[in-house]
């Protein structure tokens, strides 16, 4: 039994879904086909009236302008490094401390816990200025370790990390035990392989949320030669505040290494972001 | 290759500690139990002496949370003991550290580790012991060809069936070579038939490794089957120890004269009568004369004339064919089993299973018994069992 | 407890605190004390070169009786107020139709979620460009003269704007996930007694999704009381228009940072603390109350 005028609506719902989407897409998509575009067209292109859709060459001198005018190399070297040690830190540090807050029973576990909880109900900018303070007076503004500094420790990590220790079978933990391994072997080659999908996740989220932070970059690292690529980018911004071709290009460039990687991974990514959510 | 004595054992959980720990198998419904309280904690396990002869297969059984787990796990070292003392061939081992107490462990839920192949799970033990590489190839591949799964050492715990991770887990176990096997109800996370046969090659596995067992379950039949003595428990304390036909046939209290046997036994408000020397069951109309061994036991204890609660097996329910000395019963549900036939009848209010062979010693049928016929029921003086108010076998 | 730990028990303490070590140092050199002094420094005037001396209640009383305080405060709660309600519209109407029965709707939610890999600092310049003046596509599309983020009425709109853009794709993945967890026979159930499309969304979708629906709007409650690099990058301090645009978090940055008032600004976190707060009291009573959690 076929009911055509209830299968003539699914239809119409099916269509009308699909251009919603398409539309809604173009719209995101939009500002980034228009920052490509624009980063090709000469500066009379991108300003004329009416618009100029399509550059009518391919004009690399744009981007040669956005290189000469900030350091990219070291730009990527510097934001690269801050990532890297930062994924480093928050992985190895709470990764311990997740698996002794959610296996490990010790005399003061709900206090220190409480401290992790504290941080992540704080926001960030509330420890800025002390945080600078220390590093200005270790004499380390300027650095990468100044870049780096804040997030030695995630107390998100750490969080994020307990939850997924808690997930695995305590036997698990027992039967390493019984097999001879001591705390550290039962964590380190038991329990830590097994916590793969999480610290994949981890290390999306702490690399996206670094390589997005501005304020602390700009704050603690004045000289130019020592920026990260947002905090660059913020300078050039007042630099070419009319040259829209050229700071198309210098966004593209920032751009580029991360979108590259989530094109490549954009299942870990999504799954990964959204799995931390909430933060 | 050990004898263990465990003097005295006993485990309280403080107050403090959350009550989660007294519960921590995980999979079994929580249950109210009646574990005893006491100013220092909860007792999960009190005084509990057991002497294990070298490879013997020790089965502790119980309905969940009388303890046998928490016992297992004390033998293990997985959890500290409160009070007495464990000897693991004569050496005294409270404070030893697990991995010095030569024990292995194999648990219900298998506990494999996921990232590591069948082959590395059951090499992990023995890398961590720095066994020679070919001693750890020797080994693994030796006990991997007792267990049948030399096919799949290449595999990952997640491409094992239930069964087939099990075998791992007793490989893992095996492997070490120890002298005390402790199995926490490795079964139970199988299916039926595949429990069914796993029990016969733990049966098996038995005759080919020399080792001492310690296996826990609240499976009576796996009790019956495996082991040489079964240490019956309940609410923390110990009802019975014996080998499986000694609790079947002589059950120390209504505890256990309950828990072992299916279909249950069937209890009755009878009264002890002591006529010319001669001890005898009463229930209704229907008077029994206890066998010579039960007269000898109940003088030995100077068992004086009282009620009683009597216990009688199904299958040592026998029909009689003329009322009179009886007990008279009306059948609720026949259930033909092929060769036997299981009455449920109501014998003045009281339920009453009844099991028959379908076909008498004449060769005569029996099948044509229908519900709200009447059953005269009569039992023999050496099987029934006599319990006094306390619960306890009046012959113990 | 007065009995003793055992070896293995006094084992797994030691390992345990050695294991909690790193990490809790770290928060108590980088979190937990900058947090003390950050609550002291609000009660300080910085004399230059990290030296403070104590000044009372002078930051506070100088805080309330700033008028461009007063305006950031209320720039923040507009801008959650523009942001939060139409983003989640939004993405629960992208989540919704990301759940229908299409195709490509990986290749959908790779777009949509596309923003939140690009820093805010890249993807700014573009809006700036498209919300140019002069210049500007938007102005060009509509034959408009506004000044998008140069006057002050549109220039909150605007960031606004930009805000949503940002934040769809993630907050539509969430909800995605949300709306997959209702269970499929809820609607066939619902169908059967004959309920419309949009009587099925109020009793069904909704109430289900609601949990999540709330964490989201939690998560982007906190962070749009938080905001401050995307206006950063639209807006910079030079621009006429700031003061209708600049967030708390923002004057935080020029006090403590461009003016170099590191108590002033010190009291500003503190009060932007207390907006936070007054979150998590709306989240600590709207678990309670709104949200459907028997799923």
């Amino acid at each position: 039994m076929k009911n055509s005028s209830l299968e003539a609506s699914q239809k119409r719902m099916t269509i009308l879904t699909y251009v919603v989407l398409i539309a809604a897409a173009l719209l995101m998509v939009f500002p980034f086909i228009w920052m490509i575009l624009t980063s090709f067209k000469t500066v009379a292109e991108s300003n004329a009236t009416p618009p100029v859709i399509f550059p009518s060459a391919f004009r690399w001198e744009n981007f040669r302008d956005a290189v000469t005018s900030l350091p990219f190399i070291k730009l990527y070297i510097n934001t690269a490094l801050m990532i890297f040690f930062r994924v480093i830190c928050a992985v190895a540090f709470s990764s311990m401390a997740g698996y002794a807050f959610a296996m490990l029973e010790f005399r003061g576990k709900k206090l220190l816990f409480g401290i992790v909880l504290m941080q992540m109900s704080l926001p960030s900018q509330i420890f800025i200025i002390p945080q600078y303070q220390m590093v200005a007076h270790m004499g380390l503004a300027n650095t990468i370790f100044a870049l780096v500094f804040p997030g030695i420790v995630s107390a998100f990590g750490v969080f994020f990390l307990r939850q997924t220790y808690m997930g695995i079978p305590k036997e698990i933990g027992e039967a390493a035990y019984l097999d001879g391994c001591t705390q550290w072997q039962t964590f380190y080659k038991v329990m830590f392989p097994l916590t793969g999908t999480s610290v994949a996740a981890l290390t999306i989220f702490t690399a996206v949320f670094a390589y997005s932070d501005l304020m602390w970059p700009l704050v603690v690292n004045s000289d130019l030669n020592m920026m990260t690529l947002s905090s660059g980018l913020a300078t050039l911004r007042g630099q070419f505040s009319t040259n829209f071709p050229v700071l198309m290009a210098g966004s593209l460039l920032a751009m580029l290494p991360m979108v590259v990687l989530y094109l490549i991974f954009q299942k870990q990514f999504i799954e990964g972001i959204a799995s931390t959510g909430g933060k | 290759m050990a004898a263990l004595n465990l003097k005295g054992i006993t485990k309280i959980y403080p107050h403090s500690g959350d009550q989660k720990k007294a519960k921590k198998k995980k999979g079994e419904p929580e249950k109210k139990t009646n574990l005893q309280v006491t100013d220092q904690g909860v007792v999960a396990v009190q005084s509990f002496n057991l002497d294990i002869a070298d490879k013997e297969f020790i089965v502790l059984v119980g309905p969940s949370g009388c303890g046998k787990s928490t016992t297992l796990r004390m033998v293990a070292g997985l959890e500290e003991i409160s009070g007495g003392e464990l000897y693991i061939d004569g050496k005294l081992v409270n404070d030893v550290e697990p991995k010095n107490r030569n024990i292995a462990m194999v648990f219900q839920s298998y506990a494999l580790y996921p990232h590591m192949t069948v082959y590395e799970n059951m090499a992990f033990p023995l890398k961590l012991r720095k066994t020679p590489k070919e001693e750890i190839d020797r080994r693994v591949k030796e006990a991997a060809a007792i267990l049948d799964i030399t096919q799949y050492l290449d595999r990952k715990p997640k491409a094992l069936s239930g069964g087939q991770r099990q075998r791992v887990a007793i490989g893992r176990a095996i492997v070490r070579e120890p002298k005390v096997l402790l199995m926490d109800e490795p079964l139970s996370n199988l299916d039926a038939k595949l429990r069914n046969q796993m029990r016969a090659e733990i049966i098996k596995l038995r005759q080919k490794i020399n080792t001492t067992f310690i296996y826990v379950t609240h499976d009576q039949t796996e009790a019956m089957t495996l082991g040489d003595r079964i240490v019956i428990m309940k609410d923390g304390f110990i009802q019975q120890i014996g080998t499986p036909q000694e609790v079947f046939d002589h059950p120390a209290n209504l505890f256990v004269s309950g828990f072992i046997g299916m279909p249950q036994m069937n209890y009755f408000n009878a009264k002890l009568v002591n006529e010319g020397g001669k001890y005898a069951v009463s229930v209704e109309n229907c008077k029994v004369v206890l066998s010579e061994e039960k007269q000898k036991n109940l003088a030995a204890h100077n068992a004086a004339p009282q009620d009683i609660t009597l216990g009688v097996r199904p299958s040592h329910m026998v029909l009689a064919r003329q009322p009179g000395n009886t007990l008279s019963a009306t059948i609720d549900v026949s259930e033909l089993m092929g060769s036997e036939v299981h009455f449920h009848a109501n014998a003045n209010g009281k339920d009453v299973v009844v099991i028959v062979p379908t076909m008498n010693a004449d060769g005569e049928r029996i099948d044509s018994f229908h519900a709200g016929d009447k059953l005269n029921l009569t039992f023999s003086g050496n099987v029934c069992h006599i319990f006094g108010k306390d619960g306890r076998n009046l012959e113990f | 407890m007065n009995n003793k730990l055992s070896p293995a028990a006094r084992r797994e303490e030691n390992w345990g605190w050695i294991m909690v070590a790193p990490t809790i140092t770290g928060l108590v050199v980088l979190n937990l004390w900058p947090f003390v002094q950050t609550i002291y420094t609000a009660f300080c005037e910085h004399l230059g070169f990290g030296h403070y001396q104590f000044v009372g209640l002078d930051n506070f009383v100088r805080m309330f009786q700033n008028a461009e305080f007063w305006r950031a405060t209320w720039n923040t709660i507009l801008f959650c107020i523009l942001t939060v309600p139409v983003g989640l519209f939004l993405s629960l109407l992208v989540a919704m139709l990301l759940n229908a029965k299409i195709k490509f709707k990986g290749g959908f939610r790779t777009i949509f979620f596309l923003p939140l890999v690009c820093a805010p600092a890249a993807v700014t310049m573009v809006w700036r460009f498209i919300f140019n003046g002069e210049y500007g596509i938007l102005n060009q599309i509509f034959g408009t003269h506004i000044g998008w983020i140069t006057d002050p009425k549109f220039v909150m709109i605007s960031c606004a704007i930009v805000a949503i853009w940002s934040n769809i794709g993630y907050d539509a993945v969430l909800l995605l996930a949300g709306l997959q967890n209702i269970p499929k026979t809820l609607y066939e159930a619902n169908s059967i007694d004959g309920a419309g499309k949009v009587k099925q969304f109020f009793t069904i979708t909704l109430p289900m999704v609601s949990p999540t629906l709330f964490v989201v709007m939690i998560m982007r409650l906190m962070s749009a009381v938080k905001v401050y690099d995307l206006i950063y990058m639209m807006v910079e301090d030079t621009n006429p228009a700031v003061t209708s645009v600049q967030s708390l978090m923002y004057l935080f940055y020029r006090s403590s940072f461009v003016a170099g008032e590191r108590g002033y600004g010190s009291a500003i976190v503190l009060w932007t603390v207390l907006l936070i707060g007054l979150v998590t009291v709306i989240q600590f009573y709207g678990q309670k109350k709104w949200v459907n959690y028997d799923v």
